[in-house]
């Protein structure tokens, strides 16, 4: 009951904050557009480079939605003292927790669709694998990047605090992660970082899905890895994140 | 009359960190050993300055905090192992609360009572502190004492058996002040036990059936407030002015007057007791002594807190 109600509300407020919906909505898209307009053709064996973009970004707007929409938004509640007024109530911290995390996840989901949409109207993108693979996937991502996002707010209290944190996680899996270019292609040394970040293991499942049409065994190598990552993070998370100060 | 809560020797305990240390001191006692009950349907204060240990003790009570040591019994419910169970039968509004900014204050409400897994007539709970033409507004658009209002109906969602309210007119305005009371004095009609903290003398005097005066993390008298105020030694003043000088050492003879300080043309008698109040007028007035400007001044919990703790109250 109370963790529809969870889900619901967190919709609720995502949806009304008309500013902070145009840059989750907007910000992604003009990223990937931007970048598809680029003379870039026949890169790694797509016909286009918005082709080999589109799984990219969405795994990086998947990243952000975590590690920064919901780790400030959480810091911001924590410092109003809106999550203790929540804690007056008998609420169990899991069932918050995951309301977020399922709640958020049905964002990116939404942003998916978006994203998918500007590329198969503009770029001639398809989705070559199984469709119902890419809920799965963007799932699972929001369940590795929405607990490290609680994470970070555990251990910042301001905005101050956690830029440099959100900086310090955010750059790497922005640039060796898998999204604009193949890991391979990076010296070794950052190669050998980006092959084992999340974002790596979730772009190029991603990448399967949209360009290939893979098979269960060729996605289970990242598969794996994702749940290694998502229990990792969410135990962490879990320990760590705190309804009381 | 049962006691809905039992508080025995609590103790809160905070590691001080290296930079605030004073005097060798290695931790902060906020409370330091407080005991008391409540019964059910009284108005408890808990009176005392900024620091005294107020909002620490009402939030350990509230199961937000952790004691250190001593035992909390909330309607027969161990603080400690059943924070839940406790947390289903009270209501709590925060010294700040903050929403949700999204949500409308009908919203609000139904999210909160589907917290506590029940359906709540945000209506009638609107209507109590007469916010119901808002019912569509978010609390971002409402003024100081609209929000202070709403906040006390969002403690009342889960139709809790004790209210605690952590000072519940701070920066508010007089009048404002009045009607946050009048609907507190109201809830309480309901049969609902109030625990209310405060800075302010005048709140604890005219809201709480009885009062603790805290200070320095402990309590250190409870009382009705007038038995408080009563105890207090020569705190009621009799004054008034004299056309010309005289020997007025006939009014110390008189039974409970304490002292009498001659200051012409004023004259101040300390009393012990307000029955005596005709018996100074009637040995004024037989010896024929031309008075004006006659005063009685009581004592208030001011008086009672600076006899307590020695110190000049700011809140």
């Amino acid at each position: 009951m109370s963790f529809w109600q969870m889900i619901r509300v967190n919709l609720i407020v995502v949806f009304r904050n008309r500013s902070g919906l145009f840059w989750t909505l907007v910000m992604p898209s003009l990223i990937y557009v931007g970048l598809s307009v680029l003379p870039i053709k026949d890169f790694f064996g797509t016909d286009t480079y918005a082709t080999y973009l589109l799984p990219g970004v969405l795994a990086l707007t998947i990243m952000q939605g975590g590690i920064y929409t919901l780790a400030y938004w959480t810091i911001d509640l924590r410092s109003r003292g809106v999550l203790k007024r929540l804690n007056v109530a008998p609420i169990k911290k899991t069932e918050l927790v995951l309301g977020l995390l399922v709640s958020r996840s049905l964002v990116m989901f939404l942003q998916a669709i978006l994203l998918t949409l500007i590329g198969a109207v503009f770029f001639g993108a398809e989705i070559h694998g199984p469709v119902l693979w890419v809920p799965v996937l963007v799932f699972l991502g929001g369940f590795v990047f929405l607990p490290l996002g609680l994470l970070i707010s555990s251990f910042a209290d301001t905005y101050e605090a956690a830029a440099p944190v959100t900086a310090a996680l955010g750059l790497p899996f922005t640039f060796l992660g898998s999204v604009f270019y193949p890991v391979e292609s990076l010296p070794y040394h950052l190669g050998v970082i980006g092959h084992f970040l999340p974002i790596t293991f979730l772009a190029d499942a991603l990448r399967l899905v949209y360009l290939k049409d893979p098979t269960l065994s060729d996605l289970w190598w990242d598969l794996v890895w994702l749940v290694v990552w998502i229990v990792l993070i969410s135990g962490l998370a879990i320990w760590r994140f705190r309804l009381e100060e | 009359m049962h006691n809905v809560i039992e508080v025995d020797n609590l103790k809160k305990i905070y590691p001080l960190p290296k930079g605030a240390r004073r005097d060798g001191a290695s931790y902060f006692e906020a409370v330091a050993g407080v005991s008391f009950n409540v019964a059910q349907g009284e108005i408890f204060g808990i009176l005392g300055p900024n620091g005294a240990g107020k909002t620490t003790t009402l939030e350990i009570l509230e199961g937000l905090k952790k004691p250190t040591s001593g035992e909390v019994k909330i309607l027969g419910f161990n603080v400690v192992i059943k924070p839940a169970e406790i947390k289903k039968r009270i209501g709590v509004q925060l010294q700040s609360s903050a929403y949700l900014d999204q949500l409308s204050l009908a919203e609000l409400l139904d999210f909160f009572a589907s917290l506590y897994k029940k359906r709540v007539d945000v209506d009638k709970l609107l209507d109590l502190v007469s916010l119901k033409d808002k019912k569509f507004e978010q609390v971002k658009n409402l003024s100081g004492g609209q929000k202070q209002r709403f906040t006390l109906i969002a403690a009342l969602v889960n139709d809790p058996e004790i209210l605690f309210l952590d000072e519940p007119t701070t920066g508010l305005d007089p009048r404002i002040r009045r009607e946050v009371w009048r609907i507190v004095r109201e809830i309480n009609k309901r049969g609902v036990t109030v625990v209310v903290t405060t800075h302010y003398m005048e709140e604890a005097e005219f809201l709480c059936n009885r009062v603790g005066i805290m200070d320095a993390g402990q309590i250190l008298a409870i009382d009705e407030p007038h038995a408080l105020i009563a105890n207090l030694k020569e705190t009621t003043q009799v004054s008034f002015f004299i056309g010309e000088e005289g020997d007025f050492s006939f009014l110390e003879r008189l039974p409970s007057v304490a002292k009498v300080h001659v200051q012409f043309p004023k004259v101040v008698l300390e009393v012990h007791n307000l029955e005596m109040i005709n018996g100074i007028l009637e040995a004024l007035k037989s010896r024929q002594v031309e008075f004006s400007g006659f005063t009685v001044k009581t004592g208030t919990l001011e008086e009672v807190y600076l006899s307590l703790t020695g110190k000049e109250f700011v809140s």
